[in-house]
């Protein structure tokens, strides 16, 4: 991401790039709350069972930011793309933001324990994480076909810069 | 009112423009992914307020006769009203009239902030009465529809203050004018979004 826009400032690459890395944490963690659970089940009591279940998933869902950041930033990077053909096309660009900026419904999560916006209702589980499934389809496509445009501009600025370099030296 | 004149002739011409459908090389706005993907899941939530409203139908009447039909029949012409005159200013900004351009964009702002004032007056008056989303289903389905609406409300009106502000600084009929157009459309689902929520929330419990 940091060659996308080499020539001005690495703030949106740097924003893809933490939200990237960052929305490790709740999933990570998260599964370490359940697998805390699974560990001694048969000596904690339901209420603990229930307690860390939840944690789990309040810790997923109200993190939700984390990784709108990242989809946001993508999509950005993709549409301020100066190149005469850009490395996303601009309908990825537009779906990586609209679906980073989607997961705004799961603020409702906390406030619901049936329906829609319950953690496991239809639109706050189903249609949340399938959108988000699309998404990763969609952008691991695109960055793998850009991934060797960007080798090649890479190789070529290298070529060129280093005799000028020694030449300096 | 000279801009009205012209929009009718230009609709009745063809003209060669990378931007309108049928023509060889026309570029659908990107936007439009965004637009079809909101559409659609505003979609599924109106079809799941239908569903539940079928399984509780008394209760749905009863509490959508507390909405203020007036208040809501005044939003929808503020939204239209705004809408209108976003096509102004992207017919405008098509021919490269940058001043009227920007004048439609503030004109379309300043009547659309009247349904930002309408809408929190209404959240106002609701909340006064102790009524939350928690309240009961429908007022559940009232409060997030509305909200989820007027956040990509606001979203838009910062949008048309930017392309204000930029128009002043670019040729409209450059590059700007994409995102113009993108804006404009972007304003027009939010106003469609509103043209179904108004009858599904405060006409369909009236007798």
């Amino acid at each position: 991401m940091e060659w996308i826009s080499r020539d001005e400032n690495n703030m949106i690459s740097t924003l893809q790039m933490w939200g990237g890395g960052l929305t490790v944490v709740p999933l990570v963690t998260s599964s370490v709350f359940w697998l805390t659970a699974s560990y001694r089940p048969d000596v904690l009591s339901p209420v603990t069972l229930q307690m860390l279940y939840d944690q789990g998933w309040l810790l997923i869902d109200m993190f939700y930011a984390i990784t709108t950041i990242p989809m946001v930033a993508l999509g950005v990077g993709g549409l301020t793309d100066q190149r005469s053909k850009p490395l996303f096309p601009r309908w990825a660009c537009w779906y990586s933001i609209w679906a980073g900026l989607s997961f705004l419904f799961e603020l409702l999560m906390p406030f619901f324990k049936s329906g829609l916006f319950a953690r496991q209702g239809w639109l706050n589980f189903w249609v949340e994480f399938i959108v988000w499934f699309a998404y990763i389809l969609v952008a691991t496509y695109y960055v793998f076909k850009a991934i060797p445009r960007l080798e090649q501009e890479r190789a070529a600025l290298l070529t060129q810069e280093r005799p000028a370099r020694l030449a300096a030296a | 009112m000279n801009d009205l004149v012209t929009i009718e002739a230009a609709a009745l011409q063809t003209r060669e423009a990378p931007d309108l459908p049928g023509v060889p090389g026309a570029r659908v706005p990107g936007i439009l992914t965004f637009i079809l993907a909101d559409v659609l899941v505003f979609g599924l939530l109106f079809v799941g307020f239908m569903v539940e409203r079928h399984g509780q139908l008394a209760l749905f009447d009863r509490s959508s006769v507390t909405l203020d039909v007036r208040l809501g029949l005044l939003n929808t012409l503020i939204l239209v009203t705004s809408g209108l005159f976003v096509v102004l200013a992207v017919h405008a900004a098509r021919e490269g009239r940058a001043k009227a351009t920007r004048n439609w964009l503030l004109a379309s702002f300043a009547v659309g902030a009247g349904f930002g004032v309408n809408k929190l007056i209404e959240y106002g008056d609701k909340l006064a009465h102790g009524i939350s989303m928690l309240t009961n289903d429908f007022f559940m389905f009232y409060y997030v529809l509305t909200g989820v609406h007027f956040l990509h409300f606001l979203a838009g009106m910062v949008v048309l203050a930017v392309l204000w502000f930029r128009a002043s600084r670019e040729a409209v009929d450059g590059p700007l004018f994409g995102w113009i157009e993108s804006g404009g459309l972007y304003w027009h689902m939010v106003d469609l979004l509103w043209i179904v929520i108004f009858p599904m929330l405060y006409l369909l419990g009236a007798q």
